[in-house]
């Protein structure tokens, strides 16, 4: 029972640090002391590399080798677990539903080869055609029941074939999660500039990781003060569903106020940007120039590179 | 730029939020808690510039993906096409901005036109990506009918549910508030019918965009799936071979880096 206690004993202000967490404390994760446009090139790289294999065996050692990643980057468990929950829910879609509606599917076909022969007897007035619309339906409730059972193995199968797909999907994931919590904003944004992207984006990352913080505060604070000023249903019902509904209702009123506190807080900012002359200097080569001052790709950033590389042609090459 | 600001971070702020909420899965069908597009819709849609629409999906790629660290960087850029145009294309039809009921119904259209479009590319992306499937004859339709399912259902639970529905109280109480607060004066309606050419041309857009939109998110999931990695080298030579160019890459490359860094250092010196 411990570990259910574990689950479900998750606080809102537990994910908040480890949200908090995820987003700032970075400063001695490995991947941010490199050059923030070489590890986004290598990003690029290690999300097509996965789909260069296509057994079991090398993948799985290639997710080990992300998660291992994974943990020198300090990412958030909670968010670990809800991807790999995802997956797992993903490859069980295939065994439950997959089957389930392809039984479905059979059956409404069956109806309708036979629609037209139902028809038929409806109208020259056989008596007979009742029975036979009772037994029609009958045996296409039988095939969709068939065909539901019998592809569950199927279905199975193609979880088979379909395991080194959602592993390299996984791969994917846990890398690209490493790589954007453990690099810092500022590096990202640099590094993101250099590489062509617009300025406005980078602006838009830059302020999103100033301003989450204090809107998640926000947001808690006013959902909060609502709680206060109102009451909890006193009957429950079932599963608790007054209770949930009241909580939705709450967080979704809770917006109300926030749009306002953040259009005061978005004209600050841009009158802020704009009194140091934001648009004037978007096109500027110079103002990108002294931004990304102090950039240089350094051997040990070659090393990581390619020693990864060399690490992922072992693999390639001894299983 | 302000109404960019605005929109991006409240639309960031629900995205994060209800991208932490625990989801029920309903044998694998997601039924997750919002989004809670009555942000986006009920503020986009009193703004009406291409800037609000553009802050929809870079406020859920800049919050929901990049600052969780769940990015896919080529995947954002499916969302970035089909959800500004759905919206951009909607804002046009407005005719009468203090009609609520009109603008919670095009809220909700922009949504549907929006997972359709998800819908066709998420149904495409399957016949590119799992060829070998198409061996079971009905699991083309079985994929078919479960995104469909999946699309309809978040139509109704975030283009209804947590869309219009909420946009219909929000909306009245926003408008004519958060303008001025913004230093801008509320958007007037317009005489004529609803289809104009504007309309027009932006739908055409929409259409024309989303083949571009399906190239990059497929692009983004199955990429390496359509390159074939056999040079030839590893046939003649075996595979320890493949170590070769690597490491001779590698042996350039550090050199080079090395050399430049020794010249930028001694110049600090």
């Amino acid at each position: 029972m411990k570990y259910v206690d574990a689950l479900t004993d998750i606080s809102v202000a537990d994910i908040k640090v480890d949200l908090m967490r995820t987003a700032y404390d970075n400063e001695d994760a490995l991947l941010n002391s490199f050059d923030p446009r070489v590890v986004l090139l290598w990003t690029v790289l290690f999300m097509i590399i996965p789909w260069l294999f296509y057994d079991t065996l090398p993948l799985a050692i290639l997710l080990a080798a992300a998660f291992a990643l994974a943990a020198l980057s300090q990412v958030s468990k909670y968010l670990l677990a809800l991807l790999l929950f995802g997956q797992v829910t993903n490859v069980g879609f295939f065994v439950v539903l997959v089957p389930l509606i392809g039984g479905t599917v059979r059956a409404v076909g069956h109806l309708g080869e036979n629609a037209g022969r139902v028809v038929a007897g409806v109208m020259a007035g056989d008596a007979s055609v009742f029975a036979e619309t009772g037994s029609i339906v009958a045996a296409a409730v039988g095939r969709g029941i068939h065909t539901a059972t019998t592809s569950q193995e199927v279905g199975i199968d193609a979880v088979g074939a379909l395991v080194p797909f959602f592993l390299k999907l996984t791969i994917i994931s846990v890398i690209s999660l490493a790589v954007f919590s453990a690099m810092s904003p500022q590096k990202l944004s640099k590094g993101m500039l250099r590489l062509g992207v617009p300025r406005q984006l980078t602006f838009a990352i830059a302020y999103g990781y100033r301003m989450m913080p204090l809107l998640v505060e926000e947001y808690h604070a006013l959902i909060n003060s609502f709680r206060l000023r109102s009451k909890v249903p006193e009957k429950q019902g079932l599963f608790r569903w007054r209770y949930f509904y009241y909580l939705l209702t709450l967080s979704v009123k809770a917006f109300y106020p926030l749009i306002f506190n953040v259009a005061k807080r978005a004209r600050v900012t841009v009158e802020a940007m704009e009194t140091k002359g934001f648009s004037r200097s978007l096109g500027d080569e110079r103002s990108q120039a002294l931004r990304t001052e102090g950039m240089m790709v350094r051997t040990r950033d070659v090393t990581f590179v390619f020693g990864s590389l060399l690490f992922v042609a072992a693999v390639w090459v001894f299983t | 730029m302000m109404a960019f600001i605005l929109v991006m971070s409240l639309h960031g702020l629900q995205s994060m939020i209800t991208e932490l909420l625990p989801e029920f899965s309903i044998g694998g069908l997601g039924l997750s808690i919002g989004p809670f597009w009555f942000v986006a819709m009920s503020v986009v849609l009193l703004f009406r510039s291409f800037w609000a629409c553009l802050a929809i999906p870079v406020g859920g790629i800049v919050f929901g993906e990049i600052l969780i660290g769940d990015f896919s960087a080529l995947g954002a850029v499916e969302g970035l096409i089909v959800v500004t145009l759905s919206w951009f294309f909607v804002m046009s039809l407005i005719t009468d901005p203090k009609d609520v009921k009109q603008i919670a119904a095009l809220g909700f259209l922009a949504k549907a036109m929006e997972e359709t479009a998800a819908w066709f590319i998420d149904v495409g992306k399957f016949y590119i990506g799992v060829e070998e499937l198409e061996a079971i004859s009905w699991l083309p339709e079985t994929v078919w009918a479960t995104e469909g399912i999946g699309a309809l259902l978040q139509i109704i639970i975030a283009g209804v549910v947590f869309g219009a529905i909420p946009t219909l109280f929000l909306y009245p109480r926003l408008r004519g508030k958060i303008e001025p607060l913004l230093g801008m004066s509320p958007v007037e309606g317009r005489d004529g019918p609803m289809f104009t050419r504007t309309s027009l041309k932006r739908l055409i857009a929409w259409v024309a965009l989303i083949p571009v939109a399906f190239a990059f998110e497929t692009l983004s999931e199955t990429s390496g799936g359509l390159i074939t990695f056999t040079p030839e080298f590893v046939e003649t030579y075996g595979q320890a071979f493949l170590f070769v160019p690597i490491a001779i890459a590698a042996v350039i490359s550090f050199g080079l880096v090395a050399y430049r860094q020794r010249k930028v250092d001694g110049l600090q010196d």
